[in-house]
């Protein structure tokens, strides 16, 4: 019932907007959206995720489209949990956000983007194929809608590329989908997994399913070569759109390669992940070199989007506990932090009209609060410990090092980057004297931002210092995608005969053992007396060395 | 005596929609106030007879089979002439909703151009006659007696405007050209006549009733005998020459590439509601007789290269449709062109529905997409009537500029049939779409489920041209789209609109739950599991139940 209440919450009120009087459109949105976010949080007090426990809860099951078997069944695991409360809670920040910078077609835009938060939350919570793709598509059609009509100068085309690209990519997608069905007969998604353990995909099938699947989700997330269409649609979309944009729905794609990829087709993920890794740390590199000559706040923010899912998309084909733990952990960290850069930017662009760093500089003085808020954010981007980044990136690089070093290691050169773009920024807007005109007319933050950005920043420290809250929701799941992988590993290790049966042992075991120390890792690493490089050799040696076996013959 | 009586009822719906027209066109007669009068009840009678004869066909053949297997006996009657099956019934229902719309939509529009004469209405209810008897044919000379009833009142009806010099055009282009393609189907019945005859006189082959050669019955169990006895009657020229002929005159009716160049310039010259009927109509009698005629053709064996011509159709005329679209300025054209594509995905599930193990699948999707087509495209030409004013209507798309500020009811239908005949999931054209792919690849017809997924893609941009026109930009001063009397057409348009909506929402009252097709699934997974884990069985043992399929597992 729960499930079901969290998607039908922001219908009813993004319905209750279009039927409401222009002025007092935004207070019922306001209300529809904190009573999801309400929901959402008691949906996850509810939810026990602890290690063991059954991977997908709250389960309901509803019968929709019998002739071809699709069915209305929600759920969720512990990540799909993380990201509903994540987009709800960004759909409140939003709102908030909008409440005196939008004044036209105040109807329309508040019940776009509760119906864009209530096909978001529909796609992390929907446990058929079918519906996940209806999702999955539908929330394009608000996102559309929010960018072309309230974007910035140049919102037609931005709005129109990302539409196509990423219609495009989803019909890949569709492709794999069907195809699945005809292997297991069903799209319910526990239903197949079932069927994949009893009766596995050949697999070049399962390497063609996953590549269909990866598609629409690299376009999602806008991983390397699939993200021309991000940079144009975070930076003319407004402000709150691109929260959502980036926080919540770019996560669809990271999620997918979660769900469909690494816990559904743990074979092909494993085949597939060299490839993967490759594309992460390429979206790592590019998107960090790429932001460093960004002359535009907003679009330095876009690139580094790009970069920061890079890492995601590592930690998640790594196959390592830690390394999908950290994953999981940044997909809610990026979604806060960069929520809170890109609602700043926000802020500045309402009152200067322009994000390019010429037209700023000299904020530190001019408006104390927003560059002390900034400051924060900006350190939270750059993965200083104590702030919430830290721990995630650490994780997968911790994670990614014991499988695959090499990529480790080229994607450590990524947290130079982001350090290099983001204090560029922030010195770009910052120092100096305020000399503009427009930057010396413009006002500091009202009470309403400063209670918006302090929601954020509260998040960014209580996340740095104390992640397991979040980490132990997602244990359970995190533990059978590791599981699935693991074995994946061993299939692929074993050769066809059958001769080799009593290999199997050790290689269960031994993750078994390595894990622990990998899963106290986190309470132990954000102490603020050690820097990024030396906690990550010392913590790092230890668990790699029980795992070189295994990782000597996985591939 | 008994027997005229049921045969009377299993076509009630083409005689009912005959007799209707007739009276119709009775009530017509007369002059002086009181025929004046008589006359504006014209369309509500043919409105209300067509929803009677809209519920006659779904309840006077309930409780038959979707359509009978190759092989089986059909319920049919005079002389095996005309079949009573589900298929032809919800065809013939969703005929009635064409005309039903149609004429709905055509009230103003008569009357502004001063062409409100009471042959329109029966003319349209001739038109729907004939191509209610192609859908129940079961002979090709019926076949082709309902083609020439459809089309003659068809080529009546594009001229309807007699004073305009673009409906003269596209009359007279249309009845040319359609009467070639009249003349192409009768000279392939003819062939076909000799072919069947000839074989099964050579070859003995005992018909197990007396009828012509040109039934489908008896054309299909020619095919298996003969392909039985060695000389397959599929490879005889004469034969192979007719059904080539066949598939010309009714590719021209459903304008399937290659002969789709006459239907942009009729479809833009003829009066706006002759094109809407006109784009549903005539195709949907033309695809029932395809759906019929490859359904006797593919199940027998030795059939392939019809299946690949027709394979090359159907990609021939997504792609051509989908690309032409791209490049067209007037919104009629662009229907036209977008018409033509959908033609082009039909075909898809034409082509499946001449495979055993996706048959059922494919014609549940057939109808399904026709139906849904239905709603979405008439919803569109409905829309065009209901905007336009005075006679005059605005077909550029840049006409359509700003017309969500104008006419936001107006803009939001269209946006639904834009998004619906995209394939964008909330709309129902999406749910068509995964159907009729999904029969594909059940039928094994990847690659070209593939196709159309790609070509859709391109789908996406033209229709959402028209969406970025009427919201992302600011209206023209040379359209007035002030304040118009929407009349029947705003009906037609809105109500086209909730069920595009209601129905990608809702699909269960269309196609609820059918157990046959979940044993059509599962016993093509058991046949599929058996070829893979065991040799094929000895003889003579039952394979697995399996009540609707007929296949011998190892075949």
């Amino acid at each position: 019932m729960l499930m079901t209440l969290l998607l039908i919450l922001p219908v009813l009120f993004a319905l209750a907007c279009g039927f409401a009087p222009a002025r007092q459109a935004r207070s019922v949105a306001l209300l529809g959206a904190m009573v999801t976010f309400a929901v959402s949080i008691f949906t996850l007090v509810g939810f026990s995720g602890s290690a063991g426990g059954p991977v997908y809860q709250l389960v309901e099951q509803r019968p929709w489209f019998p002739a071809l078997k699709i069915g209305i069944n929600l759920g969720a695991d512990g990540p799909g949990l993380l990201m509903i409360v994540l987009t709800a809670f960004l759909t409140v920040a939003v709102v908030w956000y909008s409440y005196e910078k939008v004044t036209f077609r105040e109807k329309e835009y508040y019940a776009l983007l509760l119906a864009l938060d209530a096909t978001v939350i529909g796609a992390f919570s929907a446990l058929d194929l079918v519906l996940f793709y209806i999702f999955f598509e539908a929330c394009l059609v608000p996102a559309y809608f929010l960018i072309g009509i309230w974007g910035g100068r140049d919102r037609v085309r931005a709005a129109t590329k990302f539409f196509v690209y990423t219609v495009v990519g989803s019909l890949v997608m569709l492709l794999s989908i069907i195809a699945l069905y005809i292997h297991a007969g069903t799209f319910d998604i526990t239903e197949i997994q079932d069927v994949l353990t009893r009766k596995p995909l050949p697999p070049e099938m399962g390497l063609f399913i996953f590549l269909g699947f990866a598609v629409a989700f690299a376009v999602k997330t806008g991983l390397f070569p699939f993200h021309t269409w991000l940079p144009d649609a975070y930076a003319e979309a407004p402000a709150a759109v691109t929260v959502l944009l980036s926080g919540a729905m770019a996560k669809l794609g990271t999620f997918g390669f979660y769900r469909f990829g690494v816990l559904l087709l743990p074979d092909a993920a494993h085949t597939a992940a060299p490839l993967m890794l490759t594309l992460g740390v390429l979206s790592i590199l590019f998107g960090g070199l790429v932001a460093a000559m960004q002359r535009d706040m907003r679009r330095v923010l876009a690139y580094s989007s790009i970069s920061h899912l890079g890492f995601v998309v590592v930690g998640l084909f790594a196959g390592t506990k830690p390394g999908i733990s950290g994953a999981v952990l940044q997909m809610v960290n990026h979604g806060i932090t960069s929520g809170m850069l890109f609602l700043i930017a926000g802020m500045i662009y309402a009152r200067i009209g322009s994000t390019h760093l010429r037209a700023l500089g000299g904020l530190w003085e001019q408006t104390p609060l927003l560059g002390r808020l900034l400051l924060i954010a900006t350190l939270s981007s750059v993965g200083l410990p104590l702030t919430n980044s830290f721990v995630g990136e650490f994780l997968i690089l911790l994670g990614a090092y014991q499988n695959y070093p090499f990529f480790a290691a080229v994607a450590t050169t990524g947290v130079i980057w982001s350090a290099i773009y983001m204090l560029v920024l922030f010195r770009k807007a910052m120092y100096g004297a305020p000399v503009r005109p427009a930057v010396r007319r413009m006002l500091d933050l009202t009470t309403n931002e400063i209670s918006l950005l302090g929601a954020f920043t509260v998040l960014i420290f209580l996340l740095g210092i104390q992640p397991r809250i979040l980490l132990h929701s997602a244990d359970a799941s995190v533990d059978a995608a590791v599981a699935g992988v693991t074995e994946a590993v061993e299939r692929a290790s074993r050769p066809p005969t059958l001769m080799q049966r009593p290999r199997r042992r050790p290689p269960q075991t031994e993750p078994a053992t390595a894990a622990p120390p990998a899963t106290a890792a986190p309470p132990a690493t954000p102490s603020p007396t050690e820097s990024t490089e030396s906690t990550e050799t010392t913590e790092s040696t230890q668990p790699t060395q029980p795992t070189q076996p295994t990782e000597g013959r996985g591939p | 005596m008994n027997e005229t009586l049921d045969g009377i009822k299993a076509i009630a719906a083409p005689l009912i929609t005959m007799v209707l027209g007739m009276i119709v066109l009775m009530m017509d007669l007369g002059s002086g106030p009181e025929a004046v009068r008589r006359r504006r009840s014209l369309p509500t009678i043919s409105i209300v007879g067509l929803v009677m004869t809209g519920i006659v066909a779904l309840v006077s053949n309930v409780g038959r089979q979707l359509m009978v297997q190759p092989g089986q006996e059909a319920a049919a009657f005079f002389g095996r002439g005309m079949v009573a099956d589900v298929f032809g019934s919800v065809f013939c229902v969703v005929l009635c909703i064409v005309a039903g719309l149609a004429i709905a939509m055509s009230d103003r529009y008569l009357e502004e151009r001063g062409i409100n004469h009471g042959e329109f209405y029966a003319l349209v209810l001739f038109s729907t006659a004939g191509a209610m008897l192609m859908a129940q044919a079961n002979d090709l000379v019926n076949v082709f007696v309902g083609l020439e009833v459809l089309s003659v009142a068809l080529y009546i009806l594009c001229g309807f405007a007699r004073r305009d010099r673009r409906s003269e055009e596209s009359a007279v282009k249309y009845f040319l050209l359609g009467s070639f393609a009249s003349g192409f189907l009768l000279f392939g019945t003819a062939l076909i006549y000799g072919a069947v005859g000839l074989s099964a006189r050579t070859l003995g082959i005992n018909l197990g009733f007396p009828g012509s050669f040109t039934n489908f019955e008896v054309i299909g169990q020619v095919l298996r005998e003969s392909a039985q006895q060695g000389q397959p009657l599929a490879s005889s020229s004469l034969f192979v020459t007719g059904v080539a002929l066949l598939m010309v005159g009714l590719g021209f009716k459903a304008s399937v590439v290659p002969f789709h160049t006459y239907a942009p310039d009729v479809y833009e010259g003829a009066p706006t509601p002759v094109t809407a009927f006109m784009s549903a109509g005539a195709k949907i009698g033309a695809f029932a007789a395809f759906v019929r005629l490859f359904h006797t053709l593919l199940n027998a064996e030795s059939a392939e290269p019809f299946r690949i011509v027709l394979w090359g159709l159907a990609a021939a005329t997504m792609i051509v449709g989908n690309v032409l679209a791209v490049r067209q300025t007037n919104i009629k054209r662009m229907l036209a062109y977008s018409s033509i594509a959908h033609a082009g995905y039909i075909l898809v599930g034409v082509l499946a529905s001449g495979v055993r193990e996706a048959y059922q699948y494919a014609h549940q999707a057939v109808l399904f997409y026709l139906f849904v087509y239905t709603f979405m495209n008439l919803g569109a030409f409905a829309l065009v009537i209901w905007l336009g004013r005075n006679g005059e209507e605005y077909t550029r798309i840049s006409d359509y500029s700003g017309l969500a500020r104008k006419q936001p009811l107006a803009a939001l239908a269209m946006s639904i049939f834009m998004l619906s005949l995209a394939g964008i999931p909330p709309a129902a054209g999406f749910l068509g779409k995964l159907y009729l792919f999904m029969s594909a690849v059940q039928a094994g017809e990847a690659l070209l489920a593939g196709i159309g997924l790609v070509v859709s893609a391109i789908g996406v941009f033209y229709y959402l041209n028209l969406i970025v026109r009427m919201y992302f930009y600011e209206p023209s001063d040379a359209v007035d789209f002030g304040v118009v009397r929407g009349g029947g057409a705003r009906w037609a348009a809105l109500l086209a609109a909730a069920v595009t909506l209601i129905f990608g929402l809702l699909p269960n009252p269309l196609i609820g739950p059918r157990p046959a097709d979940e044993d059509v699934v599962d016993t093509v997974r058991d046949l599929r599991l058996r070829d893979r884990t065991r040799t094929p069985r000895p003889e003579g043992t039952p394979p697995t139940p399996a009540p609707t399929t007929e296949g011998a597992p190892g075949s």
